[in-house]
């Protein structure tokens, strides 16, 4: 009785044991929740937009990063409705140079990516916004930004 | 009866005696090798080249071109990424835009003064503003291109030496990034610009038209490195987003061995140009099977795989009538004197510099510039020994000493095959040497053919273009 109790115990910290990591590594599907979150932060390098954030009047949006040869990248976009991220990009390794890039399509006027890393170290998840604005605004900040450096210059 | 027979026979036969002679007298072998020669002098004479020059509008292929200071690819930005447009010289709107562009770059750099060094930021704010990018094969001395382009001679002492990489505003600004200092360079050229808006929104139709997303390195971030990355690409690469398909081409080697009749035809049309005469040299063939020329002061070797080589055993030939004026002038002349040669092949082929010509080596006695094919709008890299090129041609004190032209021509098939995309491409060139590789700094990637000697099938193919590599 004693051996099968501690042969019990034995099963269920090995499951548990080999449990740990596919938490942790979850691998999302065709959905990620909108709070996911990756256990590291140095997989990949978000290389545009470089602050996270950007703006623009395209129909399209090229994301691209840098990271490990070998690292999946999974591109989701937020539905706000569902609280949920949608498949927007198939997944996608990374090769022997190391970059990565995704072109994604900008339906809405405010559009989040969730782009989910994974690799042997862990998983990473980062949030991305990108604002779908009118031509003629950001013609307007760009004279603006002229403006200001005639200005200054 | 019997004496208007004789008569007729008689006439007859004085009729023949003019066809046969003029046919004797007028066959080059029997003209004179030195000295005066009444047949030569009558057929250089201007009215017999004017004839020459029509007849052969008439009935030859179309003189070719030899592009000197044409890109090799211009992007047509719209302002937005999604519908920027890469047009190739086999384009049919290449040649238009091109013309267009020369208006506002000969404006331009006619007016050097007023040339202003600004940050790359206002360069590659132009690019993804509305914008013509217009990349060329080389890099230029700047006068060279001046030259070449059409402009006057101009001083540009102060600002850029070499160009490769031009933008044209749609506000009438050019752009000009000096390849030796990255340095960027503006000029406002005041020009209407309404023609060059118009081609512009005509292309901003969006990614409906089904091309693949065109982004720049530097759009992407990919120009500088960050923490572990190792691969680096410049700036003004193109990277387009998805693979495309492209035609497959054949190819024709001129000079080759297998049409001897044609062959020997192409070779008496190509002696002259090399100021040798045909019934004055000595002609042996070596045992591979190479054609040589041997005259006094120089010799002419026609390889069985169509290779043309002409070495001087003297000062070399002089490529104008009158004396150059400056090696500007003789690189021109150079470009007319392949002309002439694939003129004389039957060759339509279309070649680009594909050596860099900078203002130290026009300073220089001695230099030579190469040249290489582009078929179907893409560079065609020949299936020879050490990336020999196509032509190769030595300046000696504006004398041709040397010359060397592997004769092809080619032309587009129906078969068109996929090329993958960008990064995929990169990925697998880099993998091959990837256990070695801590470093690299890619150049340029396009896509290329490369011929097989053993095949008449060119396949399109990337070709990456290193810039730097460190190895561990």
């Amino acid at each position: 009785m004693k051996f099968r109790i501690m042969s019990l115990i034995l099963c269920f910290v090995l499951a548990f044991s080999l449990l740990i990591p596919s938490v942790c590594y979850a691998d999302y599907g065709s959905t990620i929740p909108a709070n996911a979150s990756g256990n590291r932060t140095d997989i990949i390098t978000i290389k545009r937009p470089e602050s996270l954030s950007a703006s623009t009047s395209d129909k399209t949006y090229t994301i691209s990063a840098t990271g490990a040869q070998g690292t999946k990248i999974k591109i989701y976009k937020l539905d706000k409705s569902a609280d949920i991220g949608r498949l927007a990009s198939s997944v996608r390794s990374i090769g022997a140079s190391g970059l990565y890039s995704c072109v994604v399509d900008l339906n809405n006027d405010s559009n989040t990516f969730i782009v989910y890393a994974q690799n042997d170290s862990g998983s990473q998840v980062v949030n991305i916004t990108i604002n779908k604005i009118k031509k003629s605004t950001i013609d307007r900040l760009k004279s603006l930004t002229v403006t200001i450096k005639s200005f200054l210059g | 009866m019997k004496e208007h027979i004789k008569s007729i026979f008689l006439v007859v036969l004085v009729i023949l005696n003019f066809i046969l002679g003029s046919k004797v007298l007028s066959t080059e072998k029997l003209w004179s090798a030195n000295g005066y020669n009444f047949f030569v002098n009558v057929s250089n004479n201007p009215l017999s080249e004017f004839f020459r020059k029509i007849k052969s509008g008439l009935y030859e292929v179309s003189p070719v071109e030899t592009h000197l200071e044409a890109p090799e690819l211009i992007i047509i930005n719209t302002g937005y990424q999604t519908s920027r447009h890469a047009l190739l010289s086999s384009d049919k709107e290449f040649e238009t835009l091109l013309d267009l562009s020369r208006t506002f770059l000969n404006s331009a750099l006619s007016r050097t003064q007023q040339f202003i060094s600004v940050p790359k930021e206002d360069f590659y704010t132009a690019l993804t503003a509305k914008s013509i990018y217009l990349r060329y094969p080389v890099e230029y001395d700047a006068g060279l291109f001046t030259h070449l382009s059409g402009g006057s001679r101009t001083d540009f002492s102060g600002i850029f030496s070499q160009l490769q990489n031009i933008v044209i505003s749609s506000d009438g600004y050019v752009y000009i990034e000096d390849s030796s200092t990255g340095i960027i360079y503006s000029c406002y050229t005041s020009l209407d610009t309404s023609a060059l808006n118009e081609i512009i929104d005509s292309h901003n139709v969006g990614i409906e038209t089904g091309n693949p997303v065109i982004n720049y390195a530097f759009d992407l971030g990919f120009d500088k490195s960050f923490a572990t990355q190792k691969t680096v690409l410049s700036p003004m690469i193109p990277i387009y987003s998805e693979g495309f398909e492209v035609e497959t081409i054949s190819v024709a080697r001129q000079l080759s061995i297998t049409d001897e009749t044609y062959r020997e035809t192409t070779i008496s049309n190509i002696l002259p140009l090399f100021n040798m005469n045909p019934n004055s040299l000595r002609r042996y063939t070596e045992v591979d099977g190479t054609l040589v020329f041997v005259e006094n002061n120089a010799t002419l070797k026609v390889s069985p795989s169509g290779c043309l080589e002409y070495i001087a055993k003297d000062d070399g030939i002089m490529l104008s009538n009158s004396n150059f004026s400056s090696s500007y002038d003789s690189v021109a002349a150079c470009a007319d004197f392949v002309d002439s040669i694939n003129r004389a092949a039957k060759s339509d082929s279309v070649m680009q510099l594909s050596s860099n010509i900078t203002a130290s080596e026009l300073l220089d006695n001695s230099f030579t510039i190469t040249l290489d094919y582009i078929a179907n709008g893409r560079p065609v890299k020949l299936g020879l020994e050490n990336n020999e090129p196509a032509v190769s041609v030595t300046l000696t004190n504006n004398r041709m000493t040397s010359y060397k032209h592997n004769l092809r021509s080619f032309s587009v098939k129906d078969e068109i095959v996929p090329v993958e995309n960008y990064i995929f491409a990169l990925d697998n060139a880099i993998s091959q040497f990837q256990s070695q590789i801590t470093d690299i700094e890619i150049r340029e990637l396009n896509i290329i053919y490369e011929e097989k000697l053993t095949e008449n099938i060119l396949i399109p193919r990337w070709n990456v273009s290193v810039k730097e590599i460190i190895i561990d």
